[in-house]
Parts: C-alpha cells; sequence; structure tokens
C-alpha cells in the first residue's frame, strides 16, 4: 500500500502524512495548475512565489495608501489595463512553453496515431487583416485561414472529447454509442439512417472546419472554444425540430419505404371507394369549398389520408373541408354562379356564332349615338314639365263660379 | 363575348362533325325517317277527319300539333337506344299553316280558338326531327277537298293551285340540280353553268319556275345548306358563321319590279352596289357559292299565286301578334306565337323560380325550338292509347303545366333569353302603295321582332323602304295563300358507303311517298329556262344514265290508330 499524491508527484509514508500534505496550499495550487494544464510545481518553488506575491501585495497596498487620493480615475484605469495586458503576456508564454514541449512529445515517437493535428497560426495575424480588402477578398482570405486551422476529425472518434483524451475507437458505432453515453449525443431517426458515417464525418467537419456549435449558430475563433462552447452549453446535439433542420441532413437519411407505404395506401382507398364523390361532397357543402378551382380539388386528400396540406393560402382538413386564408376572404364570399357546362348542341351554336362580331362599335358612331340620346332625354323631360302643369288633380270637377 | 370555344373545339364541331361517314348517315336517315312518319300520320289524321269523315267532329289544328308532336317525340325515343347519342329530340314542332299563313302557327292547347279546316283550304304541315343534331326538316302543302270519297270529285283550280304547283315543281327541279353536282357532266348545257352549280342558278331557276306559274317567291324562301344543330332554326337570332345558301326576301321582289320598269332608275333612292359590305364571317349570305358533293342542302320553297290581283305589287310577311291598337282591324286574325327558341349567348340572374325552373329544362333539351307543352312532365301523349277517358287526363295534365309554365316564360321573354318564333302570314301590298309613301324613320327603322338573316335588315334598300315603314303598309294589304315544299337531301360522294355509288339521298319529302294533291293550273312551264328544267326532270326519272335520288322511307305502321278526342 502506498500512500501518493499523483497531482504533486509524491510518496508519503502514512495515511495522516498523506492527508497533511492533501490540505496544503502547495497542492491546492498544484491542482489548480493542472486544471490549467500546467506542470506541477515543486515545494521549494512553490513558497519562492508565496513571499514574491505576498510582498508584491504589501507593496501594492502601502503604495495604494500613499497614493490613494492622488490616484485619478484615468491612472487606474490604465493600471488595470496594464495588469491585463501582464497576465495575458504571462499566460501566452506558458502555452507557448507547452506547445513546444507537446511537439517534441510527439515527434519523438508515439505509437498512437496523431489524431488531430493542430496548425495554429499566431491569433494576430488573424485580426490583421487588411481593411482595404474588398469583400470577396476578405471571405477569400477567411476562408484560407479556415482551412489553414482545420482540425480533422475521423468518424471513429469523438466529436466532443477533447485530442488528448484520445477518444478514438475502432469503429463508428462505438464512437457514437460514447457519444451517446458520455455526452448525451443523440441521433434522431436511426431507423431510416442509412449513411451514419457520412453524418458524422459531416458534423465533425462542421466543427473542426467551421467550428461552428452544432446546435446554436455560435462560431467559435477555433475548434477549442467551440467545443468548450458546447460542453457548457449542454449543445451536444443535433436539431431535427424544424423543417430546414431536418433537411440539413436529410442527404444522410433514407425515407423512400415510408413514402412507398403512404401510396400503397392511397391507390387501395381509391379502389375502394370508385366513387369520387366522397370528399367532393364534403366539400360541396362547405361554403368556402365550393369556390375551389378544379386544381385545387384534384390535389385534395383522400379523406383517409388524415393530413393537412397548405398550399399558401388554403388548408385542407382531414375531413375535406377547405380553410381558407383571411386575405382572401373577399374572393371566398363571392357568390359566383356555377359554370355553365354546355351541351354539343350548344357549343356547335355558339362555335358558329358571329353575332359578337357585329357589335364592334365605331366610337365616332357611339358618340353620336349618345348625343342622340340624350337630347331625347331632354326633350321628354321638358315635356314631362310642361305636361305637370295642366294635370288635373281634382277628383271631381268644380265650377269656379259656383263656389 | 363570355361563351367563347377553344379553337380546336371548333373546327371539330363545324368540321369534323360535319364530314359525311355511315355513322353519321344512319343518324340522318332516321331522323328523315321518323319526319317522314310523323308527316305520314298527320296526314292521315287530317284525311279521316276531313276527307271520310271519321271522327264525329275534326280534328283541331292545337289537337293535330299536340299528336303530331307525341308522335314525333315518342317515335324519337324508340330509336337508337344503345345510347350513343346524346341529344335528340323535335327540331321543329309541328305547325300547321292555313292558306295565308307563313310559318309558326302551333296553337297551344289551352287556345280557345279551335282552329279547323274549309274544304278548299290549302294547310302546310311542317315539322323536324333531329337525331344527335343531325337534322331532317319537312313541309308539305295539302288540299282540303270536300268530305266524301277517298278520291276527290275533282282538282282544285285557281291560284292556290298555280302556287302549289308551282312549289312542287321548283322543289322537285331543285332537289335534282342539287343532285348534278355529284355528276358535274350531267348538267344541262343550256344553264351555261361551268359545271358547277352556284346560288345564282338555283336562284333563276326558281324564279323562272315561279313567273311561269304567276307566282312569287315568298320572302323566308330559302335552300340553304344544313350542318350539325344548324338547321336554320335560330336564324334571325344567330348570325351563323359561313352560310351557305339562298334567301329570297322583299329585295329580290323589288329588283324584278324595278326591272319592269321603264323608268326604274327615276324610282331608286339610292343603289347599295358601291358599298362594300364587310362578310368575313360568311355570315351575310350570298348567291356567289357553290354547292359541294357531301353537303346537306334544305330546299325551303314558299309560293304566293298573284292571279287575284290585278294590280303590281310584293308579297310581303306580317307578323300576327296580340297587337289589338287603333290599327287592328276587328275581323282580322289575332294570336300569340307558342313556339320559343332560346338565345344561349345571353345570359341573366332570373329572379322567379319558376322561370329558373323552366330556363333548367329548356336548356336540358337542345338547341331546337320547343312549345311549352313539351316542357310538361306529361308530354309526350300516349297516342297508343284507345281509351277517350285517360287520353281527356293526359292532356288536360299537360295544360295543367302549360299554364304554370306560362308565368316563367314572361320573365325569360323579357330578358331576352328566349326569343318567340313570330307567327308569319303573307300579305300582298300593291306597290302604288309603297311609291306614294315617304319615308320618315329613314333606313334606320328595323323591326326588331321581324327575324332576319344579317345584311338583309334593310326590307326595300333601292326605295329606301325600312321594314317599320313597310310594317305600316300593311294596313292597305291583302292576304294571300302560300304553298310551301320543303324537303332535306344529302349529296353522298362516291364510296362514302360501303360499295356504294354517289347518290342523293332524300331525307323527306318526295314525290313517291307524299305525292302532290290533285290540282289544276292555268299557267304551264315557260321561259328560258324550260329546257334546262326539263333535262333535269327526265334525269330523275332516268334509272340507268340519270341522277340517283333515293327516297326515305317512312317506318311501317304496324296498326292503324283510331284516335279520337273531344
Amino acid at each position: 500500500m502506498q500512500f501518493t499524491c499523483n497531482t504533486c508527484g509524491l510518496v508519503f509514508a502514512s495515511a495522516d502524512e498523506q492527508r497533511i500534505h492533501m490540505k496544503s496550499d502547495w497542492h491546492r495550487y498544484n491542482l489548480k495548475r493542472r486544471v490549467a494544464q500546467l506542470p506541477a510545481i515543486d515545494e521549494d518553488l512553490f513558497n519562492s512565489k508565496v513571499a514574491s506575491l505576498e510582498s508584491q501585495t504589501e507593496a501594492n497596498s502601502q503604495e495604494e495608501k500613499k497614493n490613494n487620493k492622488q490616484l485619478t480615475k484615468k491612472e487606474i484605469r490604465r493600471r488595470e489595463k496594464e495588469a491585463i495586458y501582464e497576465q495575458k503576456k504571462q499566460i501566452l508564454e506558458i502555452a507557448r512553453k507547452n506547445l513546444l514541449a507537446q511537439n517534441e512529445a510527439n515527434t519523438i515517437g508515439d505509437e498512437v496515431t496523431v489524431q488531430e493535428e493542430v496548425k495554429q497560426t499566431s491569433p494576430e495575424s488573424n485580426e490583421n487583416f487588411d481593411e482595404t480588402l474588398t469583400e470577396d477578398q476578405l471571405a477569400e482570405k477567411i476562408m484560407e485561414t479556415k482551412l489553414a486551422n482545420q482540425v480533422d476529425i475521423p468518424a471513429t472518434t469523438c466529436l466532443f472529447c477533447h485530442p488528448k483524451e484520445k477518444k478514438s475507437f475502432e469503429s463508428v458505432d462505438a464512437s457514437s454509442v460514447h457519444m451517446f453515453k458520455e455526452h448525451g449525443f443523440y441521433i434522431p431517426e436511426q431507423k431510416y439512417l442509412e449513411d451514419k458515417a457520412g453524418l458524422i464525418k459531416y458534423l465533425g467537419e462542421k466543427i473542426g472546419l467551421g467550428n461552428v456549435c452544432l446546435c446554436c449558430n455560435y462560431q467559435g475563433r477555433n475548434i477549442e472554444a467551440v467545443r468548450e462552447h458546447m460542453r457548457i452549453k449542454r449543445h451536444m446535439k443535433i436539431p431535427y425540430e424544424k423543417e430546414d433542420e431536418k433537411l440539413e441532413i436529410s442527404q444522410f437519411y433514407d425515407f423512400s419505404s415510408t413514402y412507398d407505404d403512404r401510396s400503397k395506401v392511397v391507390v387501395s382507398e381509391e379502389e375502394d371507394n370508385s366513387e369520387e364523390g366522397a370528399w367532393e361532397d364534403v366539400s360541396d357543402g362547405d361554403a368556402e369549398g365550393e369556390d375551389d378551382d378544379d386544381e385545387d380539388d384534384d390535389e385534395l386528400p383522400s379523406q383517409g389520408d388524415r393530413a393537412l396540406y397548405q398550399d399558401g393560402h388554403e388548408l385542407v382538413l382531414p375531413s375535406g373541408a377547405v380553410i381558407g386564408h383571411r386575405s382572401m376572404a373577399r374572393y371566398y364570399r363571392q357568390n359566383l354562379a356555377p359554370e355553365r357546362i354546355l351541351s354539343e348542341g350548344q357549343g356547335t351554336v355558339i362555335a358558329a356564332e358571329t353575332r359578337h362580331m357585329f357589335n364592334v362599335k365605331d366610337r365616332q358612331e357611339l358618340a353620336i349615338q349618345k348625343r342622340a340620346w340624350s337630347r331625347q332625354h331632354k326633350r321628354e323631360d321638358q315635356n314631362d314639365r310642361r305636361a305637370q302643369k295642366f294635370i288635373n288633380n281634382q277628383p271631381h270637377f268644380r265650377d269656379p263660379l259656383l263656389q | 363575348m363570355e361563351l367563347a370555344i377553344h379553337q380546336d373545339d371548333v373546327n371539330i364541331l363545324l368540321q369534323e362533325k360535319n364530314q359525311l361517314k355511315e355513322a353519321e348517315l344512319e343518324k340522318y336517315r332516321v331522323a328523315g325517317q321518323v319526319a317522314q312518319t310523323c308527316l305520314q300520320y298527320i296526314l292521315e289524321l287530317i284525311k279521316d277527319s276531313y276527307h271520310l269523315n271519321k271522327t264525329p267532329q275534326p280534328y283541331t289544328c292545337q289537337e293535330l300539333c299536340i299528336l303530331g308532336d307525341s308522335y314525333l317525340k315518342t317515335a324519337l325515343e324508340n330509336v337508337f337506344k344503345n345510347g350513343a347519342v346524346r341529344e335528340r329530340g323535335i327540331a321543329m314542332p309541328v305547325t300547321i299553316e292555313l292558306n295565308d299563313i307563313v310559318t309558326g302557327f302551333s296553337p297551344e292547347l289551352d287556345d280557345s280558338s279551335n282552329f279547323v279546316f274549309q274544304a278548299g283550304d290549302i294547310v302546310t304541315i311542317s315539322l323536324g326531327a333531329h337525331i344527335d343534331g343531325y337534322t331532317a326538316n319537312v313541309a308539305h302543302t295539302v288540299v282540303i277537298y270536300p268530305a266524301g270519297n277517298d278520291k276527290p270529285a275533282g282538282p282544285l283550280l285557281g291560284a292556290k293551285a298555280d302556287a302549289i304547283c308551282a312549289a312542287h315543281i321548283a322543289t322537285e327541279t331543285v332537289v335534282a340540280l342539287l343532285g348534278t353536282v355529284l355528276s358535274p357532266e350531267k348538267l344541262p348545257k343550256s344553264l351555261n353553268t361551268n359545271k358547277v352549280v352556284t346560288g345564282s342558278i338555283i336562284r333563276d331557276l326558281v324564279d323562272s319556275i315561279a313567273k311561269s306559274y304567276n307566282c312569287v317567291v315568298v320572302p323566308g324562301s330559302k335552300i340553304r345548306r344544313v350542318r350539325r344543330f344548324l338547321a336554320g332554326q335560330a336564324e334571325g337570332i344567330v348570325a351563323e358563321r359561313d352560310f351557305k345558301g339562298v334567301v329570297w326576301s322583299e329585295a329580290n321582289q323589288e329588283e324584278s319590279l324595278l326591272n319592269r320598269s321603264s323608268h326604274s332608275q327615276e324610282l331608286i333612292l339610292s343603289d347599295n352596289k358601291s358599298k362594300i359590305v364587310k362578310n368575313s364571317n360568311g355570315a351575310i349570305p350570298t348567291d356567289e357559292f357553290v354547292v359541294l358533293a357531301g353537303e346537306v342542302y334544305n330546299v325551303d320553297i314558299k309560293m304566293a299565286p298573284l292571279g287575284e290581283f290585278n294590280e303590281v305589287g310584293l308579297v310581303t310577311l306580317e307578323t300576327i301578334d296580340e297587337f289589338t291598337g287603333a290599327n287592328h282591324k276587328k275581323d282580322a286574325f289575332n294570336t300569340k306565337s307558342t313556339i320559343f327558341i332560346r338565345d344561349i349567348i345571353i345570359k341573366h340572374a332570373l329572379k322567379l323560380k319558376t322561370s329558373r325552373q323552366l330556363l333548367g329544362k329548356v336548356d336540358k333539351q337542345s338547341v331546337y325550338p320547343f312549345k311549352l307543352s313539351h316542357m310538361s312532365e306529361n308530354f309526350p301523349l300516349n297516342i297508343k292509347e284507345t281509351d277517350q277517358k285517360s287520353l281527356q287526363t293526359q292532356i288536360s295534365a299537360i295544360t295543367k303545366d302549360v299554364k304554370a309554365n306560362r308565368l316563367g316564360l314572361s320573365e325569360l321573354n323579357n330578358r331576352h333569353l328566349l326569343k318567340q318564333k313570330p307567327i308569319q302570314a303573307a300579305r300582298f301590298i300593291p306597290l302604288e302603295s309603297i311609291l306614294m309613301t315617304n319615308n320618315e324613320s329613314g333606313s334606320m327603322g328595323v323591326d326588331l321582332d321581324k327575324p332576319v338573316l344579317p345584311g338583309l335588315e334593310l326590307s326595300l334598300p333601292k326605295l329606301g323602304i325600312s321594314s317599320l315603314k313597310l310594317k305600316s303598309l300593311l294596313k292597305k294589304s291583302k292576304a294571300i295563300p302560300v304553298a310551301r315544299e320543303s324537303t332535306t337531301v344529302i349529296l353522298i360522294e362516291d364510296g362514302v358507303i360501303a360499295g356504294g355509288k354517289a347518290e342523293v339521298l332524300r331525307l323527306t319529302g318526295g314525290s313517291k311517298n307524299f305525292q302532290p294533291s290533285w290540282v289544276h293550273s292555268n299557267h304551264s312551264l315557260g321561259g328560258s329556262y324550260l329546257q334546262a328544267i326539263a333535262e333535269l326532270d327526265s334525269l330523275t326519272k332516268d334509272k340507268k344514265f340519270g341522277i340517283k335520288i333515293r327516297e326515305c322511307q317512312p317506318f311501317k305502321v304496324q296498326e292503324k290508330v283510331t284516335m279520337q278526342l273531344d
């Protein structure tokens, strides 16, 4: 039985010693460093760090006490910025060291294949785009940098785990099982999924090349950022609710078996009720249904097919009734007479009819005619008024002399 | 126009369906047979009732009409029973015109005037049947002899006899002339026709026959091409595209009268020859057409004799309506028209329920004229029924329906959805009274009630007399009897019927089935066309080298229908 501390790389003689160590600040500091993926430091280094920090804080506090009242707001801000810059610089330095160390370790000859190849350019270069570039060139440049930053994720590898964890599997199924169990990554409609490897590869490309979250439209700076985002927000899932979401991954699915079923059903129903009247009656009875064109009637589903067909402004209920959109209300309200169906004889007579040709009116002639009508009307009016004077309204004749 | 037919459909309806093949010929033939049988049936009824006195009272006009219509309807229902024919029916209700009445007299059952015929009257029976639009019209004039034996005691003499002779000879000659289209080499050389039969030759021939019998061709006579559903039933309402036919109007009489006068140039008010009439649709009739083989023609000739009149005059048609105004003569015959035709292009939202129902019934039947009694549920009468009582109940039921439909009819009529076919009577107006009048209304005074073909609106174009003016001149007119013969012929080309040669199929009429009445005219054929007419006559009789004319035989009547009314 050994008592060890993996973080600090120590061996203890007894459990008590180990416990004491675990409670120490040194160990805690090392733990934090481990989380930040930094190597542990030994006790001497830790102590010296603590001493320098304390002295600094003391100095700071003294200085603060001294200059507290003299400092302007501007000065305070400047200092804060400087401090942050300082911190950033330190972190970057550490990261660079780490990276170099890792590269060396890889080239020495690890048995495991290199899973992810990080070709990192300095982040500064991304930012230093020339603003004089046109949009196209800008897009091209972005694409170039993206391609340069591309991380290739094979289908047999977990999409969300860091390459360090080396979650690579023998098959696509194994990796998907892993992703389901570890990350809750669920692939919808697995029954009809044709190309699982393709789907995972596509998603991998989305993460690796596009640096886009699977679920929302978050775009990270690099693959790590996206992975971090997905892990934190629990976005490790494929959205499968809206039409465009479904369409996005539809190429990997095959639903043709379901289509077959449906068409078969329809055919059999048509055979069953050979009379078309079944739903026509319904639409006839419906006040709005009467206004439908013949084309719409053709598209109507049979009654058994309980589906809502939405074509622009009309919704067809399973009952066969048609619901029209409010914007078309003025047309539905029109009570048009049914179209005349001509018999062959009537058609022949109308085909031979040329009367409408004679009705083409000469404008001048029409104007003369209108003038004549108005004159006649005026004359009649005058006549009427003149005649009114002589109308005798008395029911009986009364001799004015006898009154 | 709201209603329009697609050009492809127009081609099918007007051209393809009119190309005669065996199926079409069969329909024409059966329609002709039905019409022949019905005409024979009515002639039998008249003969039984008026010549042999088999009935206690003679049949009145309305009884003959309803019996004839019922017979037609029943006969039409009994042919082509397999459902191959969608539309069939009466193409022209039975009309029975007496003496001076020319067209449209077919009194309804509830008509109070009981028309009976007198000895010496000439009676024209006209009717028509169609099967799938293939129409056969017929009209035949018979003489009412004094009652007695089967064979009349003597022939009819006088002016009426002239008219009957002229109408019969003109019809037979025109049928023969149309027949020569099938073999143009047989055309008489004296006609100088360049081996084609044109409208002007037909007109000249008929005019010369009329002249030699001292007759006038009554306005409204025509020899016209018949097409499917277009048999002249809607003339004056529909301006028919590609009209082909010779039409007689008052203008033709005016021309011949002016030609006789030496001072004609002074009388002529306007000469319309220079006026070019736009006739792109062929709706305005001209004589410049050529009769072709494979066409169907209806020959409808009405002749009015001038023998009773010593003066020169014009024969025109008076529309008999219910006018009882100041100008109405107390003793004049007055009745209302009973035949109606639907004007298909007119659309109107009707108010009355009865009129809507009636319009539905009218539209369900075809495009042909109808009577109100045809719209009854109880029509046709079961004429096989010999029981007196049941016939009476049937007739009273129809009368009741007619009265109910009258209400709806008035709205249809007011909204111009229906046009009534006028009852027209021939009138003789002395030329003097025409020349003495002045026409204030000018050439625009068109009588809209009078159906005329497009282009013939002005009655006397040279004298500048409009139809309204002519109507006012009717006060000074006298009645003139009219004889009418109408027949439908098909010019069948070679090889249309399997193994058949070119022949003329005479659907209706024909002297073999309907012998002309025994009349004697003092006039005889003459004129410049005498030789041509004689040659055409001999061609029809020559079995070997002549023109083959086949007549449609009426159906064999199994049982003699002994019908008793009243």
